[in-house]
């Protein structure tokens, strides 16, 4: 089943009067259960793909379904429910909300749809579970302005996956982070790929994107091309990346 | 080029620097204006009695008998240095009606006694509002603001006066701003004319004439002692300057209330000022360092924003100059229909002052900020002053040991234990709205209280009062067998109703007394109990004189003469002196808490009264004291029936009205001014927490509770505002109204109606303070997800 698909998918920005058409007659398809990741030159139009199916921002023209219901005919309040309990979100930058502790950030988005007592202990229950598998149990009680940037982001896919979403979007995860911080985060994302979670993400590096089963080359609003890596282990790292970089290097990247 | 960077940062930042045009404009329109009002409140007493030219000591004569006599005392005496003395004609409100009614009685008087002047005296002379003296051409009258108001006169209405049978018509001219005669707490009121009308209406005619003298004097309780000793029969009363203020107590209720919202105002404008900004300061930290980490010189980083804030500090106090003229004038008014005050827009410069103040405060503040960023590196900058090195701990709470706290309401009250400064401004400002809302309100209900009435020796059990006993046609009553006969007389005149009523009436005088061993002399008002409830009054100690040698005296005399229960006085009554043993002390409010009290059985059938305070009426009924009123003036028409409250609001004049009248325009003016701070403040947080508002839009909230939060916020701030200021209302009543109410003579307990003032009352301003924040938190509705870069 298509987790996602976007059909003539148009996004154009009025600036001082001129439109700036950013996204271009967009397909796409993505499978539940894939990895995917769209690479593209700076200004080509990818953050805004993310935030266009993800319903953060709204298409000027197209159609989305998601996992089979029409978003573009969503009210907000809808598309915000369906945000808040079915996508997950990780951003480059570590948006979390500073009057709060880094377990409280976690759990935020779970207890604002909960409702009585049991609910906020399953939460509980499954955020103690996420910070464990993603080891930052021993910051949970930490400020956010108190731990490292890895342990921040990795906080931020705990936070994106504590409603058990079935797609995590993720807009350049690793961009703020050292080699060792990227690695730990790109693990625990394809870890979560294993366990059946879609994840769509936009990134500039190729050995990020080489860990998705499926990249997608974006350029002037259009994908151009895409590249079928197939699914992800260990041993094949290399050679996909070597792949994917000789790829982009066609392209012109 | 830094031209250009000022360019952009006004037009950039341009929800930011409009908040700030703003709350400078309303702090120079607070500040200029309560400081302005704050001045001519302050001198408005004194500067009145110098536009009026009040004597130190004032003899107030029944009659023109001893008028050679008294002059002549005055010639002789070194301590005098000038005098004059005013003739003035008596006057009966029967006598008097007004230009739509051709009958005659029709003016009310409100128990005062009325007199016919000229133009011209020397001394306490009448002014117009502008405090100039009276020009008034022939078929001219003056008339004082409460005589006006109470028989719903306007200035052109005619009024006509019969004068030993005839008639004259006169148009009103002026409205006076009468010292001695214009205020209801004095019990007396001055028609006044020119020279040449009075002298045709009066010198024929067969009324009293009393004689009014100023007397300038070196040493006021000397001539005052000395008078007193003389026994000059017909001598009604003798007062030193210090009383006028007395007599503008009420009047000063409405000042001293006006002051202490002056002072609230400019400490909510400046904490306001202050804080937006150091809040709007601290959003520049980050452009600062970028512009120092491309190698801008600290001078033209500086000059930039000085030049902004001055620019922006500048229009707004112009603004606010100019705005701050007409508030000014509207908190002046409100206080000087009694009184001349001066003009609020001849203080100007106060206004001016102010806003340079202004002007120089935000200027000031910007150099020491900018002088602090010559210190900080351009990468501190960056990180908003911090070093990066070193972080605060947070102070907040934890979600999910909050079980019974819903999500919104958690995030509303964590912010606020984050950043309590931040929330402080607004809490102070929450909190002195409160309790100001609280003053006037508090202050009302004690004028309405039965504490108020028993102040003004005022049964509240009393079936109901009698302001007038006369009968019709019949001249007011002078001595006590008078007033006993006609006691008795409406008591028959009930019983034959089928009422059976017990009247009783407290008669008064000045009665002299000799205090002390050094021979001080004392002439205060003294009662003298008519009847079974004549006497009524609440004893602070002691109990009420009973036997023949026996007189109770107010505290503030017990104070004034040192004198205590037991002591002796005498009492110079039928021309002999008699020894008077205190029994008691008491505390209200007549003749501004200095009188006297005797006992119910001494001989004052000899003594000429000066009349008779109201008449109370016992009976069995049910009937309310209103109720009872309403019937008996159906009933007996002849008489004026009154309740104590009627009878209270007699006395304190139009203070109450006043109050009234401000009440509801206060509130509406306070809650406008929080919705305004209110919505102001939440458009600055909402610029600063964009990144925030935007990242939970993202993962998912409803616009609708990303709005929520904020109100909450906001919600908690005045739960706990409300619940400081409840506490802090009950102080500002213990020491500040009832030391204003303790001017007027007693204390008493400040009177608190708790639904209307801790609930109804501060539930308005939850209203509108909630409506405003709700409006202000629209603009979440335009915050995208590409407003998560600005990050706080």
């Amino acid at each position: 089943m298509n987790a996602l698909k976007a059909t003539d998918l148009c996004k154009t920005y009025i600036v001082n009067k001129r439109q700036n058409h950013v996204l271009r007659n967009v397909n796409l398809e993505i499978e539940e259960g894939e990895m995917v990741g769209v690479m593209g030159p700076s200004g080509s139009g990818k953050t805004t793909l993310l935030y266009t199916v993800s319903g953060m921002d709204t298409a000027t023209a197209g159609e989305i379904l998601f996992f089979g219901e029409k978003m573009t005919q969503m009210s907000s309040n809808q598309v915000s429910d369906m945000r808040l309990s079915k996508m997950g979100f990780v951003f480059q930058q570590m948006y979390m909300l500073k009057n709060l502790s880094i377990y409280d950030n976690i759990i935020l988005p779970a207890y604002q749809s909960a409702s009585g007592k049991a609910q906020r202990r399953e939460i509980n229950e499954r955020a103690k579970v996420l910070m464990a598998k993603l080891g930052i149990s021993e910051v949970a009680d930490n400020d956010i302005s108190e731990v490292s940037g890895g342990q921040l982001q990795r906080a931020c896919i705990a936070r994106s996956m504590i409603n058990n979403p079935k797609i995590i979007f993720a807009d350049e995860p690793t961009g703020a982070l050292n080699k060792q911080n990227s690695k730990e985060v790109m693990k625990e994302l394809n870890k979560l790929n294993e366990e059946g979670t879609t994840i769509m993400m936009v990134t500039h590096d190729a050995k990020v994107a080489s860990r998705c089963e499926r990249v997608f080359y974006i350029e002037d609003g259009n994908i151009r091309e895409e590249k079928n890596l197939g699914k992800y282990t260990d041993d094949t790292a290399r050679e996909r990346e070597r792949e994917l970089n000789n790829w982009l290097m066609g392209l012109g990247w | 080029m830094w031209l250009q960077i000022l360019k952009k940062d006004l037009m950039k930042q341009k929800t930011v620097n409009i908040i700030l045009f703003l709350f400078i404009t309303l702090s120079t329109i607070f500040l200029a204006s309560s400081v302005n009002n704050i001045c001519l409140v302050m001198n408005g007493l004194e500067t009145y009695m110098e536009y009026a030219n009040v004597s130190d000591v004032t003899a107030v004569f029944g009659g023109e008998d001893d008028k050679e006599a008294f002059e002549r005392w005055l010639d002789s005496h070194s301590e005098v240095t000038e005098y004059e003395g005013e003739q003035l004609c008596e006057i009966a409100a029967d006598d008097i009606s007004t230009g739509d009614d051709e009958e005659a009685g029709s003016f009310e008087a409100n128990g005062a006694s009325l007199y016919l002047g000229a133009v011209g005296s020397r001394y306490a002379k009448p002014l117009d509002s502008d405090g100039n003296d009276l020009v008034l051409e022939s078929g001219e009258v003056a008339v004082s603001p409460g005589l006006m108001a109470r028989n719903g006169l306007r200035v052109g209405d005619e009024l006509r006066f019969r004068v030993s049978d005839r008639v004259y018509t006169y148009r009103i001219a002026v409205q006076t701003r009468d010292i001695m005669f214009g205020n209801e707490m004095s019990g007396m009121g001055r028609f006044v004319f020119c020279k040449e009308d009075y002298d045709k209406m009066v010198s024929d005619c067969g009324n009293v004439k009393i004689l009014v003298y100023g007397i300038n004097t070196a040493d006021s309780e000397k001539v005052l002692t000395s008078v007193s000793r003389q026994g000059f029969t017909l001598l009604v009363n003798i007062y030193e300057r210090s009383i006028y203020p007395m007599l503008y107590v009420f009047d000063m209720i409405v000042a001293g209330l006006l002051i202490v919202i002056g002072l609230c105002l400019i400490l909510i404008s400046l904490m306001v000022l202050r804080f937006s900004l150091s809040f709007t300061m601290e959003e520049n930290y980050r452009e600062i360092g970028v512009m120092k980490a491309i190698g801008m010189r600290n001078f033209s980083i500086r000059r930039i924003y000085l030049v902004k804030y001055f620019v922006i500090v500048a229009a707004g106090a112009f603004v606010g100059f100019w705005l701050s003229i007409p508030v000014a004038g509207g908190m002046t008014d409100s206080v000087s229909n009694n009184m001349v005050l001066g003009n609020s827009a001849d203080a100007l410069g106060i206004n001016a002052a102010c806003s340079l103040a202004v002007v120089a405060f935000v200027t000031a503040m910007c150099v020491a900020f900018t002088r602090k960023m010559k210190k900080v590196s351009a990468i501190e900058a960056i990180r908003s002053g911090g070093s990066g090195e070193r972080y605060q701990k947070r102070r907040g709470l934890c979600l999910y040991r909050r079980r019974y706290m819903g999500t919104i309401s958690f995030l509303g009250f964590n912010d606020i234990l984050c950043n309590m400064k931040r929330y402080l401004v607004l809490f102070l400002t929450f909190c002195i709205s409160f309790v100001l809302i609280t003053v006037p309100l508090n202050t009302l209900t004690t004028m309405e209280s039965d504490e108020m009435a028993s102040k003004f020796s005022l049964d509240p059990d009393a079936a109901i009062y009698m302001d007038t006993i006369e009968a019709a046609g019949e001249a007011p009553y002078h001595n006590t067998v008078d007033m006993e006969n006609a006691l008795r007389r409406i008591e028959r005149e009930l019983s034959e109703q089928g009422y059976e009523a017990s009247l009783s009436v407290g008669s008064l005088c000045f009665a002299v007394y000799t205090v002390n061993d050094e021979g001080k002399v004392i002439k205060p008002l003294t009662y003298y109990p008519i009847g079974e409830n004549g006497g009524y009054c609440e004893y602070s100690a002691g109990e009420a004189p009973r036997l023949e040698n026996e007189v109770a005296f107010s505290k503030k005399i017990m104070d004034e003469n040192h004198l205590e229960i037991g002591d002796t006085v005498a009492i110079r009554l039928n021309e002999r002196d008699q020894k008077l043993i205190i029994t008691g002390y008491y505390s209200d409010y007549m003749q501004l808490g200095e009188s006297a009290r005797l006992n119910p059985v001494i001989d004052m059938g000899g003594e000429i009264m000066t009349g008779y305070w109201k008449a109370t009426v016992d009976m069995e009924t049910n009937l309310s004291q209103q109720e009872m009123a309403d019937l008996m003036r159906e009933k007996f028409p002849q008489y004026k029936w009154v309740t104590a409250q009627e009878a209270v609001d007699a006395n304190i004049g139009t203070t109450k009205d006043v109050m009234r009248t401000m009440q509801l325009p206060m509130t509406v003016m306070l809650c406008l001014l929080i919705m305004l701070i209110s919505l102001l403040m939440m458009k600055l947080f909402i610029v600063r927490e964009k990144g925030q508002l935007a990242m939970l839009g993202s993962i998912g909230w409803r616009r609708q509770a990303i709005r929520m939060w904020l109100v909450m916020r906001m919600v908690w701030v005045i739960l706990l505002s409300m619940a400081v200021a409840v506490p802090l209302s009950m102080l500002c009543n213990q020491f500040v109204l009832k030391n204003i109410f303790a001017i007027m003579g007693a204390e008493l307990t400040i009177q608190v109606e708790p639904l209307k003032a801790y609930l109804l009352y501060p539930g308005i301003l939850l209203a509108g303070i909630m409506a405003a924040t709700y409006f202000a938190t629209g603009s979440v509705r335009k915050i995208t997800t590409s407003d998560m870069k600005i990050a706080e």
